[in-house]
């Protein structure tokens, strides 16, 4: 029986990445890994994660929490970006205030703003105001909370401790220059440029994606993922590498789209259907309708579309089952015990 | 001034036909939006008979009842209801084959991948068995029992969910009763003239037989497959799928109820179709569902009585059919919901999910003038979506088999199936993978359910697979199993269940 040999070209931290995920869930008999590390890679500082961080890492069975000590590791609760003129946007992993009888949060706030002045949406969120607090909560209290977060780590530590789980695991880190770094079976490689993502023949492409904080990790640990979960011999799987491009297209669409949103003067006039789609449907009534295989969450959606200038013309009927007393107390026990939550946080 | 203002508020919404869709929609909106000052008001005529669609369900009702705060045991004795943890299919893949579509998981994933990958590698070998013996509500069903499944992740109990099977013609009374009590106004008579606003060509009132007038801002059209508002008055038109779905007509007739009381629908292919049988507390529903192209209506009917297991109740009721939708299911100011919007047969039980998921978006849409192009536009795409996942469902059904034993298996077998159908297929066959999407009713476990219940083997399996010692494995595999039988004898006889929780219909 031959061996599949994958070879994995990429920076440091993308080698790690890949390397680590795939020696803990794709390596085994038959099969050999190696890592052809370049030094390419000038970044330096923190490296943003999303949420999905946990499962990622837990499906390696890699704990969190001895990354986190070891590799200076920070909470994120909100992805981080600035618009084409510079503004900055913080976009949350969860949602704003919490949702009622089926209606999101947000619904009820537009409702409470016609009434009367309103704090603004952004303090009914308490990803923001953890992420906004001058300490961060430690990572045990944070498990404890109705928040979703991922995790910022020193790049260059986050990238040495995953080539290291990778190298324990039974991968190899070969020189990128080397005749053993030229084929394999498959190729793994992550592209800078504006390369769609792409899995045909022997080649395996990752498009690599800025802009947004956690963007990089997340094109990373997706695509390996996904590549992963779509284990087939090597020689014989020309339907996966379909399947595996499709979702990564789609997948590719999505994040297109708040990069656009992001940039874009006009929301409501962008050419990508679904863009168009989410800001039309929001400006007419306040939802946000989803696609299959969306990257962003409906609250980083709503926070991108209120940046960005987007506003309901009204709010969701179902919102109106309060009356507007019971609206307004609800608002201020929620926005209240927010502060105090976060305070509490603080204070621990 | 607010941007609303100014445009004709939506306060009056008028629901014409009161069948499952139409009490369905009375009862969802007035238990969602009644507080809110809407006026909803519900005409039908006791004349005009309903056609009682879809007497299975899926496990989603339940979300629906609880939302609009149904009492699931008054349901259940109202509706003569029995618990449903599946749909067995006879006969699909081969005459004499026989599996189970389960409410639920097979067995257990095992370091991120699908348990039937494991099976797949050991399929054939001997104790390894059918992939739904790894099925907790397939063993439950086989042996008659049911429990509601448990909420503690840990527990097997948790791995699957539970749907209904009811009387149609108690349902709607029942929904009636609920929804009358949250303010829906009934009106009684045939709608004998529709008036359009003369610019914007909208339904702005009705005509009753008796000469009353109903006027409204937003039309619900239930009046089934007539479209009296959608198709009748708006000419929505009409996609027609029978390309790949050819089944046009049905037969259906009552039985005595005979032998135990099973927790499953049960779908059983036949020459030119198939047949239902739902078992209901006090009688059993039959059907059968066929394609008039290749089999005459006498002899579909041959059919039908002939497998009937207790004494017919009813004579033999015809419907023809035109499988597919209607183009545009929100036309102007009226919603098509239930038969007018579309017809998919009943085979897995998706009606009145299609209607339930009508209501809900209707729900999240609900305009607040008649300035509401965007929120009719989303409506129309997301429902189309969701008519067109349970179409390629549905058609894997008929092309996965090797039945050759009559004119319209050999069709559809070999029929061009829709590409997303095709490249599904094809993944699943090369090593087992399952394409998944976001939005749609059908997930892995059901896909899997019915590729691998109609011998749509893959040729081989997800690579980790062969990480694993082998009999480290079939250990894994044999005691999972025992656990699952364990787990489903522990439970309780569904006849018992009904019993003991007040579920059972008191005799008339």
């Amino acid at each position: 029986m031959s061996t599949e040999r994958i070879l994995v070209r990429g920076s440091p931290l993308q080698a790690g990445v890949i390397g680590a995920y795939l020696a803990s869930r794709w390596l085994g008999p038959g099969r050999s890994l190696e890592l052809a590390v370049g030094t390419e890679d000038k970044a330096t500082g923190s490296f943003a994660t999303r949420p999905s961080v946990h499962r990622f890492h837990a499906e390696m069975g890699l704990p969190i929490d001895q990354l986190f000590a070891r590799c200076g590791g920070s909470p994120i609760l909100a992805a981080e970006t600035r618009t084409a003129d510079g503004a900055a946007v913080q976009l949350p992993f969860s949602a704003f205030g919490v949702p009622r009888g089926g209606v999101e949060f947000h619904q009820y706030w537009l409702r409470a703003s016609r009434l009367s002045q309103q704090a603004d949406l952004t303090e009914f969120s308490l990803s923001l105001a953890l992420q906004n607090a001058a300490h961060k909560p430690p990572l045990a209290q944070l498990e404890q909370l109705p928040v979703d977060f991922g995790i910022a780590f020193d790049r260059s530590a986050y990238g040495n401790a995953l080539l290291s789980f990778a190298k324990a695991g039974g991968a190899s880190v070969i020189e990128a220059s080397s005749e053993q770094a030229q084929s394999a079976s498959l190729v793994i490689q992550c592209s800078s440029d504006a390369q769609a993502p792409k899995w045909q023949g022997q080649e395996l492409n990752i498009a690599q994606q800025s802009g947004i904080s956690g963007l990089e990790w997340h094109a990373l640990s997706s695509a390996t993922r996904r590549f992963a979960n779509l284990a087939a011999p090597l020689s014989d799987c020309v339907p996966e590498q379909a399947e595996w491009t499709r979702l990564a297209l789609a997948q590719r669409e999505r994040m297109a789209d708040m990069q656009e949103l992001l940039n874009i003067e006009d929301p409501l006039a962008s050419t990508r259907p679904a863009l168009q789609r989410k800001a039309e449907v929001f400006a007419a009534c306040g939802r946000i309708p989803t696609e299959d295989y969306e990257v962003f969450t409906p609250p980083e959606w709503l926070a991108a579309l209120w940046a960005r200038g987007v506003r309901p013309r009204r709010s969701d009927r179902m919102a109106e089952r309060l009356t507007d007393s019971q609206l307004l107390d609800w608002l201020d026990q929620l926005r209240g015990q927010i502060a105090s939550l976060t305070r509490q946080v603080q204070a621990a | 001034m607010g941007a609303n203002e100014g445009k004709r508020a939506i306060n009056r919404v008028v629901v014409v036909g009161g069948g499952t869709a139409g009490w369905m929609t009375a009862a969802g909106l007035a238990s969602m939006l009644g507080q809110t000052g809407l006026e909803i008001t519900l005409v039908e005529s006791e004349a005009i008979g309903v056609v009682g669609v879809g007497e299975a369900t899926l496990p989603h009702i339940k979300n629906f009842n609880d939302t609009i705060g149904v009492n699931e045991a008054e349901f259940m004795a109202a509706t003569s209801a029995t618990f449903k943890l599946g749909i067995e299919f006879v006969n699909w893949g081969r005459k004499g084959d026989s599996y189970i579509h389960p409410f639920g998981e097979f067995g257990l994933p095992n370091a991120g991948v699908a348990f039937h990958q494991y099976w797949r590698k050991f399929a054939g070998r001997p104790g390894v068995g059918a992939l739904d013996e790894y099925s907790l509500p397939v063993i439950a069903s086989r042996m008659g029992k049911f429990q509601p499944p448990s909420e503690d992740p840990r527990s097997v109990m948790s791995t699957y969910r539970y749907a209904y099977q009811f009387d149609a013609l108690q349902y709607a009374p029942f929904m009636r009763t609920h929804a009358e009590a949250r303010g829906v106004t009934r009106m009684e008579g045939k709608v004998v003239d529709v008036t359009l606003e003369p610019e914007s060509g909208r339904v702005s009132a009705l005509t009753m037989d008796d000469g009353r007038v109903v006027e409204g801002d937003l039309f619900v059209d239930c009046t089934g497959f007539f479209g009296l508002l959608i198709e009748k008055t708006l000419s929505a038109g009409y996609d027609d799928w029978s390309e790949w779905l050819p089944a046009d007509r049905a037969v259906a007739v009552p039985c005595e109820s005979d032998g135990p009381l099973l927790p499953y629908t049960r779908a059983t292919a036949h020459e030119a179709g198939w047949s239902w049988r739902i078992p209901l507390q006090h009688r059993t529903g039959n059907g059968h569902v066929y394609s008039s192209q290749f089999l005459s209506d006498d002899a579909a009917c041959d059919t039908l009585l002939d497998g009937l297991e207790g004494e017919r109740l009813a004579d033999p009721r015809f419907l023809r059919f035109v499988t597919g939708k209607r183009r545009k299911l929100w036309s102007r100011n009226v919603v098509a919901i239930g038969l007018s919007g579309g017809f998919l047969e009943p085979l897995e039980s998706t009606s009145i999910y299609l209607i339930q998921e009508g209501i809900t978006k209707l729900l999240e849409l609900f305009p607040a003038n008649q300035d509401c192009d965007v929120e009719v536009a989303e409506y129309n795409r997301w429902m189309d979506l969701q008519f067109e996942r349970v179409r390629d469902f549905l058609i894997l059904h008929y092309h996965a088999t090797e039945r050759d034993d009559s004119d319209f298996w050999n069709h559809m077998r070999t029929m061009n199936v829709p590409d997303s159908l095709a490249e599904r297929l094809e993944l699943f066959t090369a090593h087992g993978h399952v394409s998944a999407y976001d939005h749609g009713l059908f997930l892995v476990p059901s896909w899997v359910a019915v590729l691998i219940g109609q011998r749509v083997l893959p040729s081989s399996f997800d690579a980790r697979v062969s990480g694993q010692a082998d009999a480290e494995v079939l250990r894994h595999l044999a005691g999972l199993k025992g656990h699952m039988e364990k787990a489903a004898g522990s439970m309780e006889d569904h006849a018992a269940y009904l019993t003991r929780n007040n579920m059972m219909r008191a005799a008339a």
